[in-house]
């Protein structure tokens, strides 16, 4: 296992009002290698809290999160380079705003690496390699990031972490902005790293349909408290998923409809339109 | 950086937080310019006093004044020293044979580090603490040159530097905790409501009031938001390996720039937000508008204008006849 929660709770401190308890009495683990995890939750549920907290962005109010050995606790200790943490875990943040400034987009990807020790010409070289994997070509690298359009921020911002090589991925909505094409892109993105490294990937996002396509597990929050922890194919079995103000993915909604209108017997378990077309098929047939 | 509070204001109901904002500018102005009518010590000290007893009438928390005055607190040490350096006339009251030697200069440095340690464990009282510092430097500086001298100073203490000093610290201290009085009670948007009522009449002379308040007021709603944007992409840039408390000079100026780009870029954006915001909803600068919360006199405002009148006829007074 790489990260641990235990007992984790984080308030903020709001510049009006009294401390806001904005996750509560999480804990649950990762492992370092093959998980592929949605983290998901209403608008609001803590998600991006939770992810801040993996790579010891922000520290527990309450309770410890261990990152590959590191123990996270409220105080800050002398002994931990926390640096080092976020090299291990790379967090996308959800607004690219928050950190492109470089003048042009290549020396933007090469700030995370410059940062963690990499020398200009590997830099270099790694921004030309990873501008690619998020579906932008060369001619980008020259341009200044600032101008470029949201959803091209967004990739320039994922390609940043991607550069540092971290040992897990943890990405904060990469997909929205992005046109259906370029979420396909990316999802076979993350498919292929998970194919090609094994590494572990965590992803919060409000779109079901990836979640249940891609993920093998599913995190779910709730007012802060993470009230579901398993695999993502029980949740969609649980019925009730409006409890979690959630929805079920849009092929699982066709084929159930489907179900009761014409009065069929069919596996509603389906993740692509191909294999709901087999199983209206079967059960047509039967 | 979540800490900074912007405007102190601390809700309440004592007095001053239930006057009028206008009565509390005005009398505020009065009061500072009766606190410069002062001339001599005593005067100053009953000043003190009077300061002390509107603290504890209006209700306000000793505590919190005692923190507005910590960012001055450096300046208060510096005017004081400086007072007793400068007033050489008087009775000599006492005088320092100072040196520097050798031992003195080790005496500092092992004084310097026990101060810090002891700081870095204790983490409050930094103030005492400095106070403390200063003081066993003072002795050190005087007792200390048992080794090695190779230069040495006097320094006099004349009582005219200790009355001079003590009448400008005290002066001081009272208009800061004025301020800190008008501050802590009043809202930031009750204060720019009563400027731009106050401001209202220089429409002769062609300047909007409203504006000035308009924008006054923006500023102070998008502190916050600003600097909570901050916290943002400073975690942000941590999440790629800026580390801003550590790293060598132009790491560290890297790391400024990847914090005031994303910062400036926002609020520009948000600025350019805002405006649009405004005008799609149809907000013409300068047009007369209604508030929900109008600003009215009360007997008490009354009472307090005459006791601010009674204290400012007093140092007149004082000022001309004594
Ligand atoms: N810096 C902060 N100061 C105060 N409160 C905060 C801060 N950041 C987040 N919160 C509060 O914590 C709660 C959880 O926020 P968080 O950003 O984790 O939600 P989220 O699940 O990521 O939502 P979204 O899906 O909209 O991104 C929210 O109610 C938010 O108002
Ligand atoms: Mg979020």
């Amino acid at each position: 296992m790489a990260i641990y929660f235990r007992e984790v709770s984080h308030h903020f401190q709001a510049f009006d009002e009294g401390p806001y308890q904005a996750i509560r009495d999480i804990s649950f683990s990762l492992q370092e290698k093959g998980e592929f995890v949605g983290l998901i939750g209403q608008t609001g549920s803590g998600k991006s809290t939770l992810a801040q907290h993996m790579n010891a962005l922000l520290f527990p109010s309450i309770g410890e999160v261990e990152i590959f050995g590191k123990k996270v606790t409220k105080k800050r200790n002398k002994k931990i380079n926390y640096n080092a943490i976020r090299r291990d875990v790379g967090l996308v943040f959800q607004f690219p705003e928050y950190q492109l400034f470089e003048e042009t987009v290549e020396k933007d990807i090469m700030f995370g690496p410059r940062n963690f020790g990499m020398d200009v010409e590997e830099a270099k070289k790694k921004a030309a390699e990873v501008i690619k994997l998020v579906g932008l070509d060369e001619s980008y690298l020259s341009r200044n990031p600032l101008n470029l359009s949201g959803g091209e921020k967004k990739r320039v911002s994922i390609a940043g972490i991607l550069a540092i090589d971290p040992k897990i991925l943890v990405f904060d909505e990469p997909t929205s902005g992005l046109d259906p094409f370029g979420k396909h892109q990316l999802m076979a993105l993350f498919e292929d790293i998970r194919e090609k490294t094994g590494k572990s990937i965590v992803m919060i996002t409000h779109d079901m349909d990836l979640v249940y396509a891609h993920c093998t597990r599913a995190l779910v929050l709730k007012n802060g408290k993470l009230v579901f922890d398993g695999r993502t194919d029980e949740l969609f079995k649980h019925s009730d998923l409006s409890d979690f103000y959630l929805d079920k993915p849009q092929t699982m909604q066709i084929l159930e409809y489907i179900e009761t209108k014409y009065g069929l017997t069919l596996d509603s378990m389906k993740k692509t339109p191909e294999e709901a077309a087999k199983a209206i098929e079967a059960a047509m047939k039967s | 950086m979540k800490n900074i509070v912007i405007g102190q204001y601390v809700p309440g109901s004592g007095f001053f937080h239930r006057l009028d904002p206008r009565t509390k500018i005005i009398a505020v102005l009065f009061l500072m310019v009766t606190i410069f009518l002062l001339e001599t010590i005593t005067q100053m000290a009953i000043a003190f006093g009077v300061s002390l007893m509107l603290i504890a009438v209006g209700r306000i928390s000793i505590i919190r004044v005692i923190k507005g005055l910590k960012p001055i607190f450096v300046l208060l040490v510096f005017t004081f020293v400086f007072q007793i350096m400068f007033n050489q006339t008087g009775e000599a009251l006492a005088t320092l044979n100072m040196g520097l030697s050798v031992s003195s200069i080790l005496f500092l440095l092992a004084w310097t580090v026990i101060w810090r340690l002891v700081a870095r464990m204790i983490k409050r009282f930094g103030i005492l603490l400095f106070l403390m510092y200063v003081t066993g430097g003072l002795a050190i500086l005087t007792y200390g040159n048992v080794w090695v001298s190779f230069s040495s100073f006097s320094v006099t203490v004349y009582e005219d530097g200790v009355v001079m000093s003590l009448f400008v610290v005290m002066r001081l201290l009272i208009i800061i905790m004025f301020s800190t009085i008008l501050t802590l009670s009043t809202k930031p948007t009750d204060l720019t409501q009563a400027l731009e009522k106050l401001l209202h009449p220089l429409k002769i002379v062609g300047i909007r009031s409203e504006d000035f308040a308009l924008i006054i007021s923006i500023s102070l709603r998008y502190i916050p938001t600003i600097l909570d944007e901050a916290n943002k992409i400073m975690l942000a840039q941590a999440s790629r390996g800026a580390d801003f408390s550590e790293g060598k000079l132009k790491d560290k100026i890297t790391q400024i720039v990847s914090l005031l780009v994303p910062m400036f870029i926002i609020a520009f954006k948000r600025s350019e937000d805002l405006a649009d915001a405004m005008e799609s909803r149809n907000f013409v600068p300068g047009k007369p508008r209604t508030r929900i919360y109008e600003l009215s006199f009360a007997a008490r405002d009354v009472f307090a204008s005459f006791v601010v009148l009674l204290l400012f006829g007093a140092s007149i007074y004082v000022k001309v006849f004594l």
